[in-house]
């Protein structure tokens, strides 16, 4: 006996529902299923069978073509395979067109750079004769501040050639502390040398020596060198 | 529009890479675009995306409002795009050899002889990261920078993939040889059964709720066209991927060979970008995080955001998180 439908059943919301309750439970027991390796094996197998079916019926038909002379799938393909044979046969002549013009390309490039050389020669040529033009013509009444300009800077440079090279002044500062250590090397010199410091004193002699002949600076390192050999024999 | 009516228009293919574009190379399948400029040109340098194997690339120009491609010529790049292509049997064949070394190369030299640059950027996505990376690390001249988005390097740290591709119970050459060109269909369902709950139920559970709540389906329709839009994997490259990458990790510990030179990431300098996801399931972070200690590159960054392997690219998150952090690193490094 009809209710009025208040309990008629939403099928369609009851089938969305079960679906979406039950679809992850599925979906993750289908997932560990396929990724076994049960089902690896069994649909490697079956696979291979399928495909080698496939090849029985493709040997099947193609017989069967053979023996009514009807052109087969492999008649097809080799036909096929002959105009892809030919289309690349022109894909490389067209390449190697290519390459050619983009040879002539660069050898045009270079001719151009040639004839852009040739215009600087020309130019250069130009500048040249203008250069010698400008040399021939009677040079302009010199101006007359640059001429006693001139002229000055040219005395002195005959006066620096002609005179005595001459010692610049020192400070008096400095030429008394030069004096004082000139006047203790002298002192340094002349004292006779200790046992353990023979060799020591004759090497720094040496060094002496060698520095003597050296500018102001290179004697005083010299000399500083003897000094720490000197005490380092004492300590 | 009724219900039935929005799940039988749900059918309805959507427009998608609809950004206008030209042709600028074609080889065999291989085709190199470059996007008509929609904004002033403010960098010089050209931005190649490049995309992988499976799937097709559009879903890097999903649709507008939503695509990473227009965000780029937006912010003034030049970008363009390689797309692989629909193989054929003629195809089995094709190695990654034959595309790493020869199509990429011919198509960076179509680019920068189109764009004026002697410098460019390459953009990887996922395998696509995989092989702009070898290809930087090949050829390194000219590679000014390097953005990997969730591109696998280390495949040991794969997850569910390494067990599923373990050399002793999958022979990738047979299934490879026996195959032909590996079905997109096939590689789709291996991804989706990485989480299949949520791509073979909840995704359509999702769906229904947005019909009975009156919402447009446009943008569902176009991931979920993408999502189910495989090309074709040439059976030899096929090979190729599982057994050098998945069960030998070549890459990653050494020894991998591209028409006979043997790769080292350590040869890549340019300024990388390495992007991964949190919540991506195909190529979880260790998965790809391992480039940044490999490269030789001074300028390295490393961007994790909260989403997942698509949801980093497509998107409202994609559009206020990936995006602008891209063009914004990208901004400083193309001039």
């Amino acid at each position: 006996m009809s209710d009025g439908g208040a309990h008629n059943p939403d099928l369609l919301a009851l089938m969305r529902e079960a679906y979406t309750r039950g679809v992850d439970a599925w979906s993750s027991a289908l997932e560990d299923l396929v990724s076994s390796e049960e089902f690896a094996a069994n649909s490697a197998q079956l696979l291979t069978l399928y495909a080698q079916q496939q090849e029985g019926i493709r040997t099947a038909s193609r017989l069967a073509a053979e023996s009514l002379h009807i052109p087969t799938a492999e008649d097809l393909a080799r036909v096929a395979g002959l105009v892809a044979n030919v289309e690349r046969k022109v894909d490389e002549v067209s390449e190697s067109g290519g390459a050619v013009v983009a040879r002539l390309q660069a050898i045009e490039d270079r001719l151009g750079g040639l004839a852009t050389a040739s215009v600087v020669q020309t130019r250069l040529k130009a500048i040249e004769s203008k250069v010698a033009a400008l040399a021939t013509v009677a040079p302009a009444a010199p101006t007359p501040d640059l001429d006693a300009r001139l002229g000055a800077i040219e005395e002195r440079i005959a006066a620096v050639a002609t005179a005595p090279a001459a010692a610049p002044a020192l400070p008096a500062e400095l030429d008394a502390r030069l004096a004082a250590i000139e006047s203790r090397l002298a002192a340094l010199a002349s004292p006779p040398a200790a046992t353990a410091t023979k060799r020591t004193g004759g090497a720094a002699a040496k060094r002496t020596s060698a520095a003597s002949k050296r500018t102001g600076t290179a004697a005083s390192a010299g000399r500083a060198t003897t000094a720490r050999a000197t005490a380092a024999d004492e300590s | 529009m009724t219900p039935i009516a929005a799940i039988d228009a749900a059918a309805d293919r959507v427009p998608t890479g609809t950004t206008p574009r030209d042709v600028v190379w074609t080889r065999n399948k291989t085709t190199l675009y470059r996007y008509r400029a929609t904004a002033p040109r403010a960098h010089t340098t050209p931005v190649l995306l490049v995309y992988a194997l499976i799937n097709r690339p559009y879903i890097l120009d999903l649709r507008p409002g939503n695509s990473f491609v227009r965000h780029l010529l937006d912010q003034g790049h030049d970008v363009y795009l390689i797309d692989w292509g629909h193989y054929g049997w003629e195809d089995r064949a094709t190695t990654l050899d034959e595309l790493i070394d020869a199509h990429l190369p011919r198509a960076v030299a179509r680019m920068l002889r189109s764009s004026g640059a002697d410098h460019y950027t390459l953009f990887g996505y996922c395998m696509g990261g995989t092989m702009a990376a070898i290809h930087a690390a090949l050829r390194p001249d000219g590679v000014r920078n390097l953005i990997a988005l969730t591109t696998p390097i280390d495949f040991h740290q794969a997850g569910i993939h390494r067990v599923w591709t373990d050399p002793a119970l999958l022979d990738a050459e047979v299934v490879g040889e026996a195959f032909g060109l590996v079905p997109g269909t096939l590689i789709g369902i291996g991804n989706k059964m990485l989480r299949p709950t949520a791509n073979f139920v909840q995704v359509y559970a999702t769906m229904a709720e947005m019909v009975l709540a009156g919402q447009d389906l446009t943008s569902w329709r176009a991931m979920n066209q993408w999502v189910n839009d495989g090309v074709p994997f040439p059976g030899a490259a096929f090979a190729q991927w599982v057994r050098d990458m998945y069960q030998r990790n070549l890459l990653w510990e050494g020894g991998l060979q591209i028409a006979a030179a043997v790769v080292d990431l350590g040869r890549i300098d340019a300024a990388l970008l390495a992007i991964t996801g949190t919540r991506d399931h195909i190529v979880p972070p260790p998965m790809a995080t391992p480039l940044m200690g490999r490269v030789a590159s001074a300028d390295r960054t490393h961007l994790e955001l909260p989403a997942g392997h698509v949801g980093l690219l497509v998107g409202r998150g994609a559009r206020n998180g990936l995006w602008p952090q891209v063009s914004d690193w990208l901004a400083s490094r193309s001039d």
